[in-house]
């Protein structure tokens, strides 16, 4: 699982990833010095199920993949099956090429 | 007996919001105020314009703060994707602009947002000199972010 975030994190302008259960449990992580797993964790965590609800109560699926964006960077969040796929890059990232790199990583973890 | 005149500012709201509607894929758009109330909307019925609206506001309230955490940032955009849909909420202080369309819409959809994000920010510039431009009033924007979420 390692080397697959190890792998997602080579692309130019990604500070890190990590793989998180829908409880804000670690499953791994591979993150900047400067980000702090848990506190990562929890937020992924936290927007994936705040905005679930909002969908449950607007009568919508689930959400697959949320994006949010603001000058400081940009967060990623997938649902990998097992968790939830966490990527936070710099704001001037290739935004194509990120998504292209978490569908590899999200097959990968799928097929382990 | 002509048609009573809109205001300037709801023409404007107006053009955004039609030029993101006319695009192959999107069923609704709406500018919301601070209070998750509709402004203009476009493309869907009116109740399910207002319900989009209203849990947009919701949405922004309850990413912001994790968000916050993590980034020391205020959201610009935040983009959902579901099976079928494709929602994208775009803060342009004091307002939203919220897009609903199918997941399978042309990722070209994306500078359309921001081009109609472009026009609605322009005219609340001009008109209540809310701006991006400078670190000053970033600091201002998002103090007036905190005024309108928290």
């Amino acid at each position: 699982m390692y080397n697959v975030l190890s792998e997602l994190n080579r692309t130019s302008g990604v500070k890190g990833s990590m793989l998180v259960g829908n409880d804000g449990i670690i499953i791994a992580a591979d993150l900047d010095a400067r980000l702090e797993d848990e506190t990562v964790g929890a937020m992924a965590a936290s927007i994936m199920s705040n905005v679930g609800r909002a969908l449950e109560r607007l009568k919508q699926q689930s959400p697959d993949r949320v994006t949010i964006e603001a000058d400081a960077g940009k967060i990623f969040l997938s649902d990998a099956g097992i968790g939830i796929l966490a990527v936070v890059t710099e704001p001037n990232v290739n935004v194509g090429l990120v998504r292209l790199e978490i569908k590899n990583a999200i097959s990968q973890i799928k097929g382990q | 007996m002509g048609r009573a005149k809109q205001p300037k500012s709801i023409d404007k709201f107006q053009n955004a919001v039609g030029y993101l509607a006319e695009y192959s894929g999107v069923r609704g758009v709406v500018i919301t105020d601070r209070e998750g109330l509709v402004l203009v909307g476009r493309g869907a019925e009116s109740p399910e314009l207002e319900r989009y609206a209203a849990y947009a506001l919701e949405i922004i309230k309850a990413v912001r703060s994790p968000f916050h955490e993590l980034l020391k940032s205020e959201i610009e955009h935040l983009v959902i994707k579901t099976s079928h849909d494709w929602l994208t909420i775009a803060v342009s202080v004091p307002l939203m602009l919220v897009v609903v369309a199918d997941r399978q819409a042309d990722d070209l959809l994306h500078i359309r947002i921001t081009r109609s994000l472009e026009m609605i920010s322009s005219y609340v510039r001009e008109k209540y000199s809310f701006s991006s431009a400078t670190d000053n009033s970033k600091a201002k924007n998002a103090k007036s972010l905190e005024a309108i979420y928290v």
